[in-house]
């Protein structure tokens, strides 16, 4: 579970969020909707502790974040940020499985290693482990650090898993895949996902709740299938009513 | 990338096993080799079964061991901290010399040269070897904070502060010279230019005691500096202190880089030929870059070492000259290759 009490950021004197209060329970997918430049990215920056809050205070759990390690913190939570480039010869098993060995001082296990292969298995990328990752197409690449990132937080029975736009690079079927995933670690291991989305669509049909962002505040919030609704959407993002299709 | 590390094998310990294997008897082949040549030749065969007259073991011992071992100390140096600014500065183009924390250093001795003093026996070594050290940590730290600044480690950026900073200390070391007496600037010429002539155990031991522990503390840091290649926001989320990892990197970096500089001088292109060469046959995991790279670089240095102190004998080329020589078109052709696609 994860709970934002009223959390402002201001970066050299601008503030870019202001009084932003969500909770996500266990087994939720919330999603992060806006215009550009309304402080979803930043709001997903800060939910993940990237950030040093302003105002306000985060809980993952019944602890505030501040209380974690760094490290503590790494093994509850993952995050998938908007395309990362290597400009190293890596292959996609090495950069899979940097998300479980950032915490280790041995090697990889036994353990790891299937984890991994099932996690690019999963991922539909466990065919293409020993191509070079900078290799791929953006899509590609988004999968395996989707892979990685999983890893990262996969014994956890609560984890809590941040998305940035991570649909951007996908075709359809893959979008829904990784919803699919998603949905099966909230059911199965009770996972929290909070996503940042554009495709409003996509936004009403995998997630259970729904936040609107406008320049810092939230506009709306509620069940996704109530809160993306043609009046909002189209006075929100100013377009006719006619112009919006959800 | 070249074509044959398209699909790289998976494998992970025969890789390891593989690169091993095939990079360490090529040390100890140039290390026999350069240990029997030079004015007083001796055999290998002599070498391996202790059977040398006199002459022979008192230039072993007395000449050509140190300096082997000092060529090998220096190149391990000179490879790994190429190697660790690589990943550190996320741009397989960064290598202490290019981007100025070499000048930095050489101008920090050249001032302890010539307002001190030539450097003699322990103390001053590792008193050049301090001088060395904070110039080469002050300007890491510029050029990090640089980077910072323009928002991303980007080539270009990089590139350009390293030329300001190296037109910076030319400068810096041209007003030395201009000062320094006969003396002072025969000695600091070609100290410039990099050699390893004169070397003695009391230079291998300084040397060593830096570089080896270098070496170690790198090899730990190698799975964090993977993940730093994520960028810093990721490595943080995968609860990696990216601060302290920095810090400790630039640390020993230029450690090891003041070390280098303080004893040999400037001896360039070998921070980034080495690590590439490592990396377009064996990949780019830090594991096995940096031992690597330790060990490649003590190959390839000692063996620069070598000619340089053969095809001219009894003159001595300076080894730096060598390595620029071999290094320059290197340096171009990744370049072209840089801009023709992606590394």
């Amino acid at each position: 579970m994860l709970v934002a009490n009223n959390i402002s950021f201001a970066v050299s004197g601008k503030t870019i969020l202001s009084d932003v209060s969500l909770t996500v329970g266990r087994g939720e997918i919330l999603s992060i909707l806006g215009p550009n430049g309304a402080g979803k990215s930043t709001l997903l920056k800060c939910l993940s502790g990237f950030y040093k809050l302003s105002y306000g205070s985060i809980y993952l759990g019944d602890r505030l974040y501040s209380e974690f390690s760094l490290r503590e913190l790494s093994r509850r939570r993952a995050v998938l940020s908007q395309q990362v480039s290597i400009d190293f010869p890596f292959t996609v098993f090495e950069v899979a499985s940097m998300g479980r060995l950032a915490q280790k001082t041995e090697g990889l296990s036994h353990l790891d290693n299937d984890i991994i292969l099932k996690l690019l298995d999963l991922t539909s990328m466990v065919h293409m482990k020993d191509r070079l990752f900078s290799t791929l197409s953006g899509g590609e690449q988004q999968r395996v650090h989707l892979a990685r990132v999983l890893a990262q937080i996969w014994d956890q029975n609560d984890g809590l898993l941040l998305l940035d736009e991570p649909t951007s690079a996908l075709d359809l079927k893959h979008q829904f895949m990784l919803f699919d995933i998603c949905r099966d670690l909230c059911e199965k291991k009770g996972f929290t996902v909070v996503t940042v989305l554009h495709d409003l669509r996509l936004a009403k049909v995998v997630s259970d709740r729904t936040i609107f962002l406008q320049k810092g505040l939230i506009y709306a919030s509620g069940d996704s299938t109530a809160t993306i609704t043609v009046p909002i959407v189209s006075s929100l993002y100013e377009l006719k009513s006619e112009q919006v299709f959800i | 990338m070249p074509i044959f590390s398209l699909t790289r094998r998976q494998g992970q310990i025969s890789a390891t096993r593989r690169a091993f294997i095939l990079v360490c008897p090529l040390l100890l082949v140039i290390f026999l080799f350069s240990l029997s040549i030079g004015a007083i030749s001796i055999p290998v065969q002599g070498l391996i079964l202790g059977d040398l007259n006199q002459l022979q073991q008192s230039v072993l011992l007395n000449i050509r061991l140190p300096r082997t071992i000092l060529a090998m100390l220096i190149g391990a140096a000179l490879g790994i901290s190429g190697a660790a600014m690589q990943g550190l500065f996320r741009n397989p183009l960064a290598d202490p010399g290019l981007i100025g924390i070499s000048s930095g250093a050489a101008l920090a001795v050249a001032i302890s040269i010539v307002l001190i003093g030539p450097a003699t026996g322990f103390l001053g070594l590792y008193g050049l070897g301090l001088a060395a050290f904070v110039g080469g940590t002050l300007t890491s730290l510029v050029i990090l904070r640089l980077s910072k600044i323009s928002g991303l480690f980007s080539v270009t950026h990089m590139l350009l502060a390293g030329i300001a900073i190296n037109a910076l200390t030319f400068a810096g070391t041209g007003v030395l010279t201009y000062l320094s007496d006969d003396q002072q600037l025969r000695a600091f010429t070609f100290w410039t230019m990099g050699s390893l002539g004169g070397a003695l155990w009391a230079q291998v031991f300084v040397s060593a005691s830096i570089t080896v522990p270098a070496i170690w503390i790198l090899v730990l840091k190698a799975r964090q500096l993977n993940v730093l290649l994520l960028g810093e926001e990721n490595a943080t989320y995968l609860g990696i202190d990216t601060v302290r990892l920095k810090r400790t990197i630039i640390v020993t970096t230029a450690l090891t880089v003041g070390a280098a500089v303080a004893i040999s001088g400037l001896i360039g292109f070998v921070g980034l030929v080495v690590p590439h060469l490592i990396r377009l046959l064996f990949g780019a995991n830090h594991q096995l870059l940096i031992p690597l790279s330790a060990i490649l670089g003590a190959g390839l240095l000692l063996l620069a070492d070598t000619f340089a102190r053969t095809i001219v004998s009894p003159a001595e080329l300076p080894v730096g000259v060598l390595t620029s020589l071999i290094g320059g078109p290197f340096f171009l052709w990744l370049l072209v290759k840089q801009t023709s696609g992606k590394l």
